[in-house]
């Protein structure tokens, strides 16, 4: 009796862990998460842009076949390197710009065919930074599908 | 209903901390677990573990811009320029079990691999309060051997409701105290049951991750080992006992060990074997603040944990087996309140009570023990007690709530303010 309560529970625990599993391999609320992003900001243009620290990251859906990403950033003192500014997909290279004066940037990154998950992760990193951790100014992201 | 209770004491308070903890997170009160303390104790785990990087420069690169905010307890070393963790590494060490399964699950998941995404975040949160139920589970079997199983659950439930224990399973718990009472129990329990022919490497190495935490609780195994190592004779006087002396130098061998990658982190990074890592903060061994550390409604001890005095005056209650304990005790406890009153942040900065404390908990329980055992056998002082302890660990976990809901400043609060809000809800 003891040893069949004893299998019972490592079959429950077991199947707990595989549910856990299966759902955290693609969970719904993953499309939200970001890392490394300032909150939304208006643009003068009427657009809005939020800054990124040296690293960001965001979700867009697995649809997507194109999406375009309008980068730029500040050049307020002669101290102000040029930017450059790496983009990849679920952890491979996708794009690199180099920003060397404030004007916006579209960078259009090709995505890799549907994969099995329903998001894809877009990671941003810049070799240097402007004051307070600040990199570059992301606008709102186009998705073509 | 008692039998049941005792024998699911542990998996109880496991299941109370964890709703404490999911309520402090999910009613976004906390922010994320690492933060403030708790961002310099987990660093070296992203940077060592994932960007393989020993001086800590890569983390606060992709974190941070390359410089560690000034909130965060790095400094550059002047003549080095490389960075000086405020805190050691015995924490992150003790959390990176948790670390890796939460690294798995991020690549799982295909969240962001940088060491401070969800999974990393909750995985430190969850780390301290496994110790500290650890620690709970480490008492439990010390008190045991000791006391009745009633008063062994009654001790340690008056602990964690009682005092800011669980605060610091919970809304707090990446921060190093639940590691250090952890250690600290686990230390205490094994040296109670040490034998002569086993035991020693154990000790050593508990002995070295306690310094690892915190290296001013060194005075705990110094304490704990050097009982074992003097003893008494008949006439009461004190005599070394070749054993404990035997096994005193072998675990301080071991410990040394284990301590020795954070001397040689010292050392890469300031070229100095020994270092002072708080920069300009400094004891100031005149004028300790001892009223404030345990009375004053700022920080104290006793002021924010009452049931604690139940400890204080059980430590002359103690049975016969555990008498040996009594001169480490408070040994350990009069120097801790004298290093903490003189810290010239002696409030610790942001805490519920005062956490300085926390890790030498171990040593009140064995009074607290004591006392509910002397009280046990007078049934109207027992329920007179039982009513007022279970008052103070309401009033307690009251409080510890107004803390979570900004009801209860972080710091510096008066006795007017304390007044002014006293029972107020949030």
């Amino acid at each position: 009796m003891v040893r069949q309560r004893r299998v019972g529970g490592w079959l429950l625990l077991t199947m707990a862990v595989a549910g856990a599993l299966w759902y955290l391999r693609d969970p719904a609320w993953l499309a939200d998460q970001t890392t490394g992003l300032h909150p939304w900001q208006p643009a003068a243009n009427g657009t809005r842009y939020r800054w990124s620290g040296r690293h960001a990251s965001f979700f867009v859906t697995s649809d997507a076949t194109r999406i375009v990403v309008p980068v730029a950033t500040t050049f307020d003192t002669p101290a102000d390197r040029p930017m450059m500014v790496t983009f990849s997909v679920d952890d491979g290279r996708a794009a690199r710009v180099l920003l060397t004066n404030a004007s916006w940037t579209a960078v259009a990154l090709d995505m890799p065919p549907r994969g099995s998950r329903r998001v894809r992760r877009i990671d941003v990193r810049t070799n240097v930074t402007r004051d307070d951790n600040h990199g570059v100014m992301i606008g709102e992201v186009a998705v073509s599908r | 209903m008692r039998t049941w209770l005792h024998q699911h004491f542990v998996l109880l308070t496991a299941v109370l901390c964890l709703a404490g903890y999911v309520y402090a997170y999910t009613e976004g009160r906390a922010g994320t677990p690492i933060r403030s303390d708790a961002f310099s104790y987990y660093v070296y785990l992203p940077s060592f573990l994932l960007y393989h990087d020993l001086t800590l420069q890569a983390v606060a690169d992709d974190c941070c811009g390359g410089e560690f905010p000034s909130w965060t307890g790095f400094m550059r070393w002047p003549r080095t320029h490389r960075w000086v963790n405020v805190h050691p590494i015995g924490e992150a060490i003790l959390i990176a079990p948790f670390f890796v399964i939460a690294h798995v699950l991020t690549r799982w998941t295909n969240l962001s691999p940088d060491g401070f995404t969800p999974y990393y975040q909750h995985a430190a949160g969850l780390a301290g309060l496994f110790y500290t139920v650890f620690g709970i589970w480490c008492l439990r079997r010390l008190l045991l051997r000791h006391f009745t199983p009633g008063v062994t659950d009654a001790t340690l439930a008056t602990l964690l409701l009682g005092t800011s224990l669980f605060h610091y399973a919970t809304f707090d718990s990446t921060w190093s105290h639940a590691f250090s009472f952890a250690l600290f129990s686990l230390l205490l329990d094994l040296a109670d049951r040490w034998t002569p022919d086993r035991g020693a490497l154990a000790i050593g190495i508990i002995s070295g991750f306690i310094v690892l935490v915190r290296h001013t609780n060194v005075i705990i195994p110094i304490a704990v080992v050097g009982t074992l190592a003097i003893s008494s004779n008949r006439s009461g006087r004190l005599r070394l006992h070749p054993e404990g002396v035997r096994l005193a130098l072998t675990a301080a061998v071991i410990a040394t060990i284990v301590v020795l990658p954070q001397v040689f982190l010292y050392e890469s990074a300031t070229h100095r074997w020994f270092v002072n890592s708080y920069g300009s903060d400094r004891f100031t061994f005149t004028s300790p603040h001892v009223a404030g550390v345990l009375v004053s409604p700022r920080r104290g001890l006793f002021f924010w944990a009452p049931v604690l005095l139940f400890g204080v005056a059980g430590l002359l209650m103690t049975p016969r087996s555990l008498g040996r304990w009594v001169p480490a005790a408070t040994a350990i406890l009069a120097i801790e309140i004298y290093l903490i009153a003189s810290w010239n942040e002696w409030q610790f900065g942001a805490s519920y009570g005062h956490r300085g404390f926390v890790d030498v908990y171990p040593l009140l329980v064995i009074g607290l023990a004591s006392c509910y055992t002397r009280i046990a056998p007078r049934p109207v002082i027992r329920s007179a007690v039982a009513t007022l302890v279970t008052v103070l660990c309401a009033l307690s976990m009251f409080q510890m709530l107004q803390y979570w809901h900004g009801v209860l400043p972080m710091i510096d609060i008066t006795w007017r303010q304390y007044t002014s809000i006293f029972l107020q809800p949030w």
